[in-house]
């Protein structure tokens, strides 16, 4: 007993050097138990009425993440607790020439461990339950749930799950700290404090170089991911991840040197106070740190991305439910391959004509409109584009079918259309045409045509285009902006090239159900996906509100979470490392703030002095990630096709306020830390 | 020595404790002495008989019992703050056994150093230091680092450093302590030129007769009190010597054995 109150005097004593160590615990704890607590959370059992495969889905996903979650906050945990086993050598040297054994001086860590983990496990419990509270809300917010009913909660099995992970960790850390005890001797212990290590300092010519050079790779690197990036295919990108990696490493290798030199020749800075001495020791704590402030870049690089696309995915995909799924739903049904084999003679069949062949009572349909739609076997997107389209095949995505007939509506019916979804409506010349489209990469490529005029031809007709781009309009409901394109012509062309030229494909139905209840919406939902396929005349497609809703709020519920939880982790990760590796300079530190002192630097010089070196050491990694995300943003945003990524200011902001406040508190551990070393308390 | 100017340092009895009642030292009893502009005084004696805490009382890194010290005449014992601060960064010049120089700033940022935290007018201070280096021969090294710098270089950029700022008093503990003999030599006689050509005030903690035979005047120091004192006057630095030798077999104790 007498062991374990010196173990719980030396963790009072050192509180302050434990800090790191105790906020990478607490925080790693809180964040552990808040996802391991989602999927018991209110409003996740509100929006998952409808959904338990996608939630059961979700909840399989974060618990597999809260694994690789835990095999990196044990990585940390047992590096943080490196650092301070390194750091008390000389404690334990002490202890043993006190005759204390190693089997004693390991039972003591033991119980520093364990009033460690005790003390970290219930605070970071605490602040955990609470911080999930806030996370309902957050997902209230996010997901639209209903959140009057709101209590709270406490998840007992999430608490279980943490502390059997982190009492793993904190047995792999007794096991590490039993191995590092029985494995040094006394002469090593004593002689730990000493300095061995030689700084080598690059020539300045060189660091000017290799600074060039990593801008202008990453300069390149930002080049191919904006305005390259349509032409950026998997090798290409791997290869921009490499290089950017590379850039960031060579940019820290040669920063301070190169920042150095030209603050070095503005004499009026550098001779000013103690501004040497501060550039010196970021040049040097940098040097000695390349990897792991590449490292940490890259981390926090890899956080703002995960969290800013994770919440505009959200938003983009709540955004786009709106405007593309205003009716309950909207079905096609494919005349041209049916036609031949059951003996249709594509003619008059409506959609709902083949609904109730299949025993459907439309009457259920309260709302709707029904519009034909025609295809020529002329008209494709190859030969839409006329001339242009050698041009526009290097230019668009491979994936594109050249050759497939475009759709075509007549302009009334599709203006009809559009009033029953609340899309734009428009008016064209006799002899106009529109095309409308919203996927970005095939509307570049028919724009192409129709800044070019390029005319249509269909049979005896004529026709240039109404507008120079393509405009905004759906046929079918979706769960993002992908219309790929379709022909509206004017209603005299149609009844004159009708039966010639053009044939009827099909044709598409948006109806609401009865009832206005979310009761009675399902049960005429129920009646239409249970028809049975094999009673249907010709095969018909369909998209409901409903399920689009459940399938992306879902989708969109998994991506988010997972991104939160990795960003904050590897924010986390990143933040610690730093700390640790600053705290591991401070022997450093401590000796050279001490001649300082001897030569007449007062207190509160060398404390700014600390201050201003640890701000740029804290800020440098942080800076450069944030430089690499404005590109890396709208990378992301590119390739995922995002169009409403406006409103994710409101979520971007809270995270950030999380992340600076996280930051600071590490910046402060460390800091703190710092001064308490040099100034030899 | 002219007797009529005030004296640039003065100790008045000085007597420094140490412990609590039952375990009490006597580090220095009632130690009086002055040291005069342009002066190079020596303090020698054994190890425990008070050299170092004399000295620490002067650089006011420690406090006097009783007693005072008066550099150039003010009161230093009951300084505080940022005056205490400002009388260590202004008046004070150091000299360390270990040189104490930034091992992440080259030799003459080392001694640009002690004028920037002073705040000194930037556009002289390269110059300045040019100057300094060029009085202690290391010119060359002024861009080095430390780690590329001999011991004997290392110790005549800390001199620079500690002269580089006119102090009024620079202080001077176990100089040669770390050099070889021949580097000892060299620092010591730069010591006596710049003390002669800028009229600095040097005192120099030593336990070593040779070190000790390059100072004007010589304080020896015995159980915390002032023993004797020996001045050079017009001999040659062999005659000091071999007197300072005598005085140190007087004293008896460790000292013997350095010599």
């Amino acid at each position: 007993m007498r062991l374990f109150s010196l173990s719980l005097r030396n963790v009072r004593k050192s509180f302050r050097d434990y800090a790191v160590y105790f906020l990478t615990l607490i925080l790693g704890v809180a964040i552990f138990y808040v996802f391991s607590a989602l999927d018991s959370q209110q409003a996740m059992l509100r929006i998952s009425q409808n959904t338990r495969d996608i939630l059961k889905l979700m909840v399989a996903m974060l618990s597999g993440v809260s694994v690789l979650v835990a095999c990196i906050l044990g990585f940390l945990i047992v590096y943080a607790n490196r650092f301070l086993i390194r750091r008390r050598k000389k404690e334990f040297a002490i202890y043993m020439t006190l005759g204390m054994g190693r089997r004693h001086i390991s039972r003591l860590l033991v119980g520093e461990t364990l009033v460690i983990g005790l003390a970290s496990l219930s605070l970071g419990l605490l602040i955990g339950v609470f911080a999930s509270q806030f996370m309902s809300r957050l997902v209230s917010r996010m997901f639209e749930a209903d959140m009057s009913a709101y209590t709270f909660t406490f998840s007992s099995g999430a608490a279980l799950k943490t502390v059997l992970y982190f009492g793993v960790m904190f047995l792999v850390v007794i096991l590490f700290n039993a191995l590092s005890v029985s494995r040094c001797r006394l002469i090593d212990l004593l002689q730990a404090s000493r300095r061995t290590e030689v700084r080598r300092l690059r020539s300045s010519l060189f660091a000017v170089l290799v600074f060039l050079a990593a801008c202008l790779i990453l300069g390149r690197c930002y080049y191919r991911v904006t305005a390259g990036a349509l032409q950026l295919d998997r090798s290409g990108s791997l290869r921009v991840i490499f290089l950017g990696c590379l850039g960031t490493y060579l940019l820290f290798w040669s920063m301070a040197g190169f920042l150095l030199n030209l603050l070095r020749a503005w004499k009026g800075f550098y001779l000013r106070g103690l501004n040497s001495f501060i550039l010196r020791q970021v040049n040097s704590s940098i040097q000695t740190f390349v990897l792991s402030m590449t490292l940490v870049c890259l981390l926090f690089f890899v956080t703002v991305e995960m969290l800013s696309t994770g919440f505009a995915m959200n938003n983009s995909l709540r955004g786009e439910l709106r405007t593309n799924c205003p009716r309950d739903i909207s079905l096609y049904m494919d005349l041209s391959s049916a036609g031949e084999k059951e003996g249709l003679s594509g003619g008059e069949l409506t959609v709902r004509e083949a609904l109730a062949q299949a025993g459907f009572d439309t009457s259920l349909l309260a709302q709707w409109v029904e519009i034909p739609v025609y295809t020529c076997p002329e008209l494709t997107l190859r030969s839409s584009l006329g001339g242009l389209w050698e041009q526009a095949v290097s230019k668009g995505p491979a994936s594109l079918l050249w050759d497939l007939p475009q759709e075509i509506v007549s302009l009334s019916d599709y203006n009809r259309l559009a009033a029953f979804y609340g899309q734009p409506v428009y008016e064209t010349g006799p002899d106009q045409y529109l095309v409308l489209c919203t996927h970005e990469g095939t509307c570049s490529i028919l724009n192409l045509a129709l800044q070019a005029g390029v005319p249509l031809h269909l049979g005896e007709s004529l026709l240039t285009p109404a507008r120079d781009a393509c405009q905004p309009g759906l046929l079918m409901m979706s769960n993002s902006s992908s219309n790929t394109g379709f022909f509206v012509l004017p209603d005299q062309v149609i009844q004159k090239e009708l039966g010639r030229s053009l044939s009827r494909a099909g044709s598409y139905l948006a109806a609401d159900y009865t009832g206005t209840a979310p009761e009675e919406k399902q049960a005429v939902e129920d009646q239409i996906l249970s028809l049975e396929e094999s009673r249907l005349p010709v095969p018909i497609d369909g998209m409901t509100k409903i399920t689009l809703y459940e399938s992306s709020v879902g989708l969109s519920a998994i991506v988010t979470f997972v991104a939160i939880y990795l960003g904050v982790v590897f924010f986390i990760a990143g933040a610690a490392l730093l700390a640790l590796r600053e705290l591991s300079e401070s022997a450093d530190n401590r000796e050279r703030f001490r001649i300082l002192d001897k030569i007449g630097a007062d207190k509160r010089m060398q404390h700014r002095a600390l201050l201003a070196q640890m701000g740029i050491f804290f800020a440098m990694p942080l800076a450069l990630a944030l430089i690499h995300s404005i590109f890396g943003i709208q990378y992301a945003y590119k390739i995922m096709s995002f169009y409403q990524a406006k409103d994710i200011l409101a979520s971007l902001c809270i995270t950030a306020v999380t992340l600076t406040v996280i930051y600071t508190a590490y910046f402060a551990a460390t800091y703190l830390g710092s001064r308490r070393i040099i100034d030899g308390e | 020595m002219a007797v009529t100017q005030t004296p640039i340092l003065e100790l008045r009895g000085v007597d420094k404790f140490y412990g609590s009642k039952s375990t009490l030292t006597h580090a220095l009893r009632g130690i009086s002495f002055q040291v005069q502009k342009g002066e190079f005084v020596g303090i020698m004696g054994a190890s425990g008989s008070g050299k170092t805490t004399l000295l620490n009382c002067i650089s006011t890194i420690d406090k006097v019992t009783g007693g005072s010290i008066l550099v150039d005449g003010s009161q230093i014992t009951d300084l505080k703050g940022s005056a205490l601060n400002r009388f260590r960064r202004e008046d004070l010049g150091f000299i360390f056994q270990d040189f104490n120089l930034l091992d992440t700033m080259t030799a003459g940022e080392n001694i640009a150093l002690a004028l920037t935290i002073q705040r000194k007018k930037i556009s002289r201070i390269p110059e300045q230091v040019e100057a300094m280096a060029e009085k202690l021969g290391i010119r060359d090294a002024l861009s080095k680092y430390p780690y590329q710098l001999s011991g004997g270089q290392k110790q005549r950029v800390a001199c620079a450093r500690a002269m580089i700022t006119n102090p009024k008093l620079v202080l001077a503990d176990e100089p040669t302590g770390a050099l070889d003999s021949k580097s000892a030599r060299l620092l010591l006689e730069r010591l006596t030129s710049l003390n002669r050509e800028l009229n600095a005030t040097i005192l120099m903690v030593t336990h070593d007769a040779f070190t000790a035979s390059y100072a004007s005047r010589i304080l020896f120091i015995k159980d915390g009190s002032l023993f004797t004192e020996l001045q050079r006057g017009r001999e040659t630095r062999r005659e000091f010597f071999a007197r300072i030798i005598d005085v140190v077999s007087l004293l008896g104790g460790e000292l013997n054995e350095v010599v």
